[in-house]
C-alpha cells in the first residue's frame, strides 16, 4: 500500500486558487460508516464549508484540495446504500451526480464488507461519471482474515482501485492523484458494468426504445429505463409528466406486465458483485466465522442439534442440583429453621401474643423464608441460561425448536415468544404480538403457559431431589419433556381444529458464537433475582400471611381451620391422586405465584425440629407417587395470576381465558392422575416410601 | 439470483442465511445484503424487528433471553404472489 501521506491542514488562500490552472469537481460517495469523513477531512483540512443541501436538513460539506496547481472542489455526499431514491441521502447523491456533473466520483468502500458496498458502485456505474474506488479499512479486513486483492479487483471492475487505511492516512494521496488523472482524461473510462438479468433484457430494450428522444437533460435514457423497471417512484412520476401521453401509456402497460422486473435488475447487480468478490476476495478459512460454521454443523443438525439441546437442558438441571440444591438445603435447615426458633424465643421473651409469634415464625418465615432459600437455585439457573444466551447458543436452540414445531405443523412464528416463556410466561404472552394473524397470536398465547417458566422450574428443582434423590435429574428432565410434549400435542390439535394455521417459513441470521461476558451475565442474573425478591416481598408475603391466617383460625389446630375445611371439600378429587387437603391447597395457592406452592407447604407442613428442614419433613409425609402427581400438576397447572392478567390484556376476551383455564385444568389433572396411577402401578411409590 | 433466494425461502422451510449461501454458491455477506434489499422492496419482512426500546428501559428485559437476538425474515404476500407467478425451484436453480 502507498505510504505517502496527505498534508493539508491550512485554509486555501484566494491567491492560491487564482493560480490554479485547472479545477475539478469531485464527489465523495460511499455508504455510511466507511471512513468517508476521515478522507474528506484529510483532503480538505480547514478549507471546509458546511451548510445544508437545498431544501433538505441533510448537511452538505464541501472543501478544497489544491495540489501542483490543480484545485479540486470536493463535495462530501451523504452516506447512501444505493441510489434508489428511498431516502433524502440517496436522492441527494444521485441528483448531485446528474445535475452538477462532477468530473469524477471517489467512492469509498469498506474492504471488510465489500459485498454490501459494491451495490452502490453497481448503481454509480450506470451514471455518466468516471469512478475511482477507494478500499478503506484494509487493516480491519486483514484482521478479520478477509484478503482483498486490489489489483485483481481493479482488473475485474475495469476502474482504478486504491487500497486505503484512511485513519492512518495511508493511500489517500494516491487515491486523489488517481482521481485527478481520471478527471483530466475520462475518455478511457470503460468499466465492467452489471447487466440486467436475462428474462427482462428484452423489456429493458423495449422501454429504452420507447424513451429514445423523449428524455430531457440531464437524465441518460439508459438509466431512466432501468429506474422505471425498478419502480423508482420519483423517476416514474417525472417520466409520466414529461413523456408524450401515448408513449407513457405504452411504457406503463409494459411496466405493469413486468412489475417484478426489479428482481432481475438487482439480481444482475448481485451476480456482478458475486463475480467481483469471487475474483478478488479471499474469505477466512479459520477464525471466528468458520468456528461458528463448524459449531453449527452440530448445533443445528436435525439429530445432533436435538441431542445438544437436551444436553444443555440436562446441564442446566445438573448444575442446579449439584451446586445449588445443597446450599438451598443448608439455608432451609441451618438458616431459616434456626431463625424460626430464635425468633420464636425472642418474641416469647418479649411478651408478644402467641398469634403474632405464630404469624411471624410460621407464616412469614415459614412461607416467605422458605421461598427465599430458592435464591441459590435461581442464581445458578439464570447464570447458566445467561451463559448460553450470551454465547449465542440460545438462538440456535430457538432455531431447533422452530424446526421441530414446523415438523408438527405448528405456527413457526410462535417459537420466539414461546422460548421467552422459559424465563417467565408473562413476556411469552406479550411477545405473541410479533404474530400478525389473530389466530396465530391466540394459539401462541394459549400455548405459552405450557412452557415451564423459571418459577415452576425452581419448585421442580426444590422438590425433585427430596423425593427422587439420585434420579432427581432424569425425573426433572422428564417433567420438562412432558411439558413440551403436551405443548406440541395441544398445539397440533388446536392448530388443526380451531385455528388452522398456515405454515410460515423463516430465514434466520444467527449471531456468531462468542465468549460470554461476565458483566452481561451478572446483570441478567441480578435483574431476575431482583424481580424475584420483589415478588417474595409482596405477593408471596401477602399470600403467606393469608394462608397462615386461614390455617390458624378459628383455632383448635390446623385440622379444624377454615383452610382445612375448604381443602377437605376437595377430598374426593384428592383421593383419586393420593393427595391430602394440604397439597391441594398448596396447588391452588400456586395460582397467585408458582413459588407459593412451596411457601404454602412450608406453612402447612411446618418443620418439627431444628435439625429438620421442610425437605425432610415433606419426604417423611408424602409418598413418591403423590409427589410425582403434585409435580406433574404444578408443571401443567393454570398459569399464575400475572400471566392470566396479561393473557386477558392481549386477547381482550374472558372467553379465551376461561377456555385456557379449563383446558389447562383438564390437562394438568388428567396428566397428574395418569402419572400417579402409573407410578403406583409400577410400584414407585411403595419402593421409595419403604 | 434474487428469485432463487425467494424460491428457496419458500420451499425449504425455516433455514439459516448461511444455508442459502451454500445452496446458491454465494458468500453469506452477499446473502445478507440481498435479504436486506428484498426486505426494502417488500418481498420479505423482518419478523423480529430490532428492539426500539433500550434494554435498560424495557419492561421485559429481566426475563428476556434474546439480547443477541437472531435476525429473522419471512415472505410477504408480495413475495408469495411473485413466486406463484414465477417458475418452480428446479428450473430457477438451473
Amino acid at each position: 500500500m502507498n505510504s505517502r501521506s496527505i498534508k493539508n491542514s491550512q485554509p486555501r488562500s484566494a491567491v492560491e486558487l487564482e493560480h490554479a490552472d485547472k479545477s475539478f469537481l469531485v464527489g465523495l460517495a460511499g455508504q455510511p460508516n466507511v471512513g468517508k469523513s476521515t478522507i474528506f477531512n484529510l483532503l480538505t483540512g480547514l478549507s471546509q464549508h458546511v451548510g445544508n443541501w437545498p431544501g433538505k436538513t441533510v448537511a452538505r460539506k464541501e472543501g478544497l484540495y489544491i495540489r501542483s496547481g490543480v484545485s479540486m472542489r470536493i463535495v462530501d455526499l451523504p452516506g447512501a446504500y444505493s441510489l434508489t431514491a428511498n431516502s433524502d441521502e440517496e436522492r441527494i447523491s444521485r441528483d448531485f451526480i446528474l445535475q452538477n456533473h462532477p468530473d469524477v466520483i471517489v467512492m469509498v468502500a469498506d474492504a471488510s464488507a465489500l459485498e454490501r458496498n459494491l451495490y452502490l458502485l453497481a448503481e454509480l456505474l450506470m451514471l455518466p461519471v468516471p469512478v475511482v474506488l477507494g478500499l478503506n479499512m484494509m487493516d480491519v479486513a486483514e484482521t478479520q482474515g478477509i484478503h482483498v486483492e486490489a489489483h485483481v479487483l481493479e482488473a475485474a471492475l475495469g476502474l482504478p482501485v486504491i487500497p486505503l487505511v484512511a485513519i492512518r492516512n495511508q493511500g489517500v494521496a494516491e487515491l486523489i492523484e488517481v482521481a485527478e488523472r481520471l478527471a483530466r482524461d475520462p475518455v478511457g473510462f470503460q468499466p465492467v458494468r452489471p447487466e440486467i438479468g436475462a428474462p427482462h433484457r428484452d423489456v429493458l430494450t423495449r422501454v429504452r426504445a420507447l424513451l429514445d428522444g423523449h428524455i430531457p437533460a440531464p437524465y441518460p435514457s439508459d438509466w431512466v429505463a432501468l429506474k422505471l423497471l425498478e419502480g423508482d417512484a420519483e423517476i416514474t412520476e417525472r417520466a409520466r409528466r414529461s413523456l408524450p401521453h401515448t408513449i407513457w401509456r405504452r411504457i406503463e402497460t409494459l411496466l405493469g406486465e413486468h412489475e417484478d422486473a426489479i428482481l432481475d435488475v438487482a439480481g444482475g447487480r448481485y451476480e456482478w458483485i458475486d463475480r467481483m468478490v469471487h475474483a478478488a476476495v479471499r474469505h477466512p478459512r479459520l477464525g471466528q466465522i468458520s468456528l461458528t460454521d463448524r459449531l453449527d454443523r452440530f448445533a443445528v443438525h436435525p439429530f445432533w442439534g436435538l441431542l445438544i439441546l437436551l444436553g444443555v437442558f440436562g446441564l442446566l438441571f445438573w448444575l442446579t442440583f449439584a451446586l445449588a440444591a445443597p446450599v438451598q438445603e443448608w439455608l432451609d435447615v441451618a438458616v431459616i429453621g434456626r431463625l424460626q426458633m430464635r425468633l420464636a424465643d425472642a418474641l416469647v421473651l418479649a411478651g408478644a401474643p402467641s398469634h403474632v409469634v405464630n404469624l411471624l415464625v410460621d407464616g412469614v418465615l415459614g412461607g416467605v423464608g422458605i421461598v427465599l432459600t430458592f435464591l441459590p437455585i435461581l442464581t445458578i439457573f439464570f447464570t447458566v441460561l445467561a451463559f448460553f444466551e450470551d454465547s449465542g447458543y440460545l438462538t440456535r436452540a430457538a432455531y431447533m425448536m422452530d424446526r421441530f414445531m414446523h415438523l408438527v405443523g405448528l405456527h413457526g412464528k410462535s417459537f420466539l415468544p414461546l422460548f421467552l416463556g422459559f424465563g417467565c410466561n408473562v413476556p411469552a404472552v406479550m411477545g405473541a404480538r410479533v404474530i400478525e394473524s389473530r389466530a396465530g397470536r391466540l394459539l401462541t398465547i394459549l400455548l405459552a403457559p405450557l412452557v415451564p417458566c423459571s418459577a415452576r422450574l425452581v419448585v421442580l428443582a426444590f422438590l425433585a431431589p427430596v423425593f427422587f434423590g439420585k434420579v432427581a435429574l432424569p425425573v426433572s428432565l422428564g417433567f420438562v419433556a412432558l411439558n413440551i410434549l403436551v405443548l406440541v400435542v395441544v398445539g397440533v390439535i388446536l392448530n388443526h381444529t380451531l385455528f388452522r394455521g398456515r405454515h410460515t417459513a423463516f430465514i434466520m441470521e444467527l449471531p456468531l458464537y462468542h465468549l460470554p461476558d461476565a458483566r452481561t451475565i451478572g446483570l441478567f442474573v441480578w435483574h431476575n433475582i431482583r424481580a424475584f425478591l420483589r415478588k417474595a416481598g409482596s405477593i408471596i408475603l401477602l399470600m403467606s400471611v393469608l394462608i397462615w391466617t386461614l390455617s390458624h383460625f378459628p383455632g383448635d389446630g390446623i385440622e379444624q381451620s377454615y383452610l382445612a375445611r375448604f381443602g377437605r371439600s376437595l377430598t374426593p378429587l384428592g383421593h383419586l391422586m393420593g393427595m391430602d387437603w394440604r397439597l391441594l391447597v398448596a396447588l391452588l395457592s400456586s395460582f397467585i405465584a408458582k413459588e407459593n406452592a412451596i411457601a404454602t407447604l412450608g406453612i402447612l407442613y411446618g418443620t418439627n425440629s431444628e435439625s429438620e428442614g421442610l425437605a425432610e419433613t415433606l419426604a417423611t409425609q408424602i409418598s413418591a407417587a403423590t409427589a410425582l402427581f403434585f409435580l406433574a400438576v404444578i408443571m401443567l397447572f393454570v398459569p399464575c395470576v400475572a400471566t392470566v392478567a396479561v393473557m386477558y390484556q392481549e386477547t381482550g376476551s374472558w372467553r379465551w381465558i376461561l377456555f385456557s383455564v379449563i383446558l389447562l385444568l383438564t390437562i394438568a389433572l388428567s396428566a397428574g392422575v395418569l402419572v400417579y396411577q402409573g407410578a403406583y402401578w409400577l410400584g414407585i411409590g411403595i419402593l421409595l416410601d419403604a | 439470483m434474487l428469485e432463487k433466494l425467494l424460491r428457496l425461502a419458500a420451499e425449504t422451510g425455516t433455514a439459516r442465511a448461511s444455508e442459502f449461501a451454500q445452496a446458491l454458491g454465494l458468500s453469506p455477506p452477499l446473502i445478507r445484503s440481498m435479504l436486506d434489499m428484498l426486505t426494502e422492496w417488500g418481498y420479505l419482512k423482518a419478523v423480529v424487528p430490532e428492539c426500539s426500546t433500550p434494554c435498560e428501559q424495557c419492561p421485559l428485559h429481566a426475563a428476556c433471553l434474546f439480547r443477541s437476538q437472531p435476525r429473522v425474515w419471512a415472505l410477504t404476500r408480495k413475495g408469495k404472489r411473485f413466486l406463484d407467478r414465477a417458475m418452480p425451484l428446479e428450473r430457477a436453480l438451473k
